[in-house]
């Protein structure tokens, strides 16, 4: 268990490090103009931990039909047993939206589009609506 | 035993100081946490919700806009009215056949 918490606390360490500031990145120089980059931060992690222990009078006699199976000392000898398990996962995305161009005088937003995502989407609704349009055709023109 | 929370808040970010300016971000962060007996999960979505540049001549609010996100919504609801259009064209026909 102490290992449970020793990996919850340095978790937790680093996501306090992860905090808001991390969606502006640092502005940069780049032929002359400077960038601060944008983007959407998400993060997320889970674990579970368990623990089973076998002792004697339960799981160490299911496969004997004698209740006093147990009561003997030498059946019992090493069937106390215990352990600890468990798991976690933990994953983080980073999407960029957009960037900020510092001017001379101003400043302004440039914002960044996905576009396999639009392509993808876009490829999808057409399917859809020729699928549709099928349909209401078909109904359509039936005899 | 479960303890399931969701929270949003909008965060000031530090400032950013860029082309002798001063920039004051805003961020809106959800959370959505869960502690049990066996298992913790902590999911945590960071969004900029817009940036306030800080001048001489006065301060001006920038919306950061999520384009991407925008257009997918626009063609799921395009994809909505296509799909209620036809149904309605279907129905009609069925109607008017009988």
């Amino acid at each position: 268990m102490d290992k449970f918490t020793s990996i919850l606390d340095q978790i937790a360490a680093t996501v306090d490090k992860a905090d808001v500031n991390v969606v502006f990145g640092e502005p940069k120089e780049v032929q002359g103009r400077t960038l601060i980059p944008v983007a959407e931060v998400a993060y997320g992690f889970g674990m579970g931990l368990g623990a089973a222990s076998v002792e004697c009078g339960d799981a160490a006699c299911v496969d004997h039909d004698d209740d006093a199976c147990c009561s003997d000392e030498e059946e019992c000898a090493g069937a106390d047993d215990e352990g600890e398990f468990g798991g976690g996962a933990a994953g983080a995305r980073v999407r960029p939206l957009a960037y900020i161009e510092v001017g001379a005088d101003s400043a302004r937003v440039i914002p960044i589009q996905d576009e396999q995502k639009i392509a993808l989407m876009g490829i999808a609704l057409g399917m859809w609506c020729v699928a549709w349009l099928g349909l209401v055709l078909k109904s359509l023109f039936k005899k | 035993m479960s303890a399931m929370t969701t929270s949003t808040k909008i965060i000031a970010g530090a400032p950013i100081q860029a082309g002798g300016r001063r920039f004051l971000p805003s961020v809106m962060v959800t959370t959505l946490e869960n502690n049990a007996a066996g298992g913790i999960f902590h999911v945590k979505r960071m969004r900029p919700i817009s940036v306030v540049e800080e001048g001489t001549a006065g301060n001006r609010w920038h919306n950061i806009p999520d384009v991407t996100q925008n257009m997918l919504s626009q063609m799921a609801v395009a994809a909505l009215v296509v799909a209620g259009v036809a149904s309605l064209l279907l129905l009609l026909n069925h109607l008017i056949r009988r």
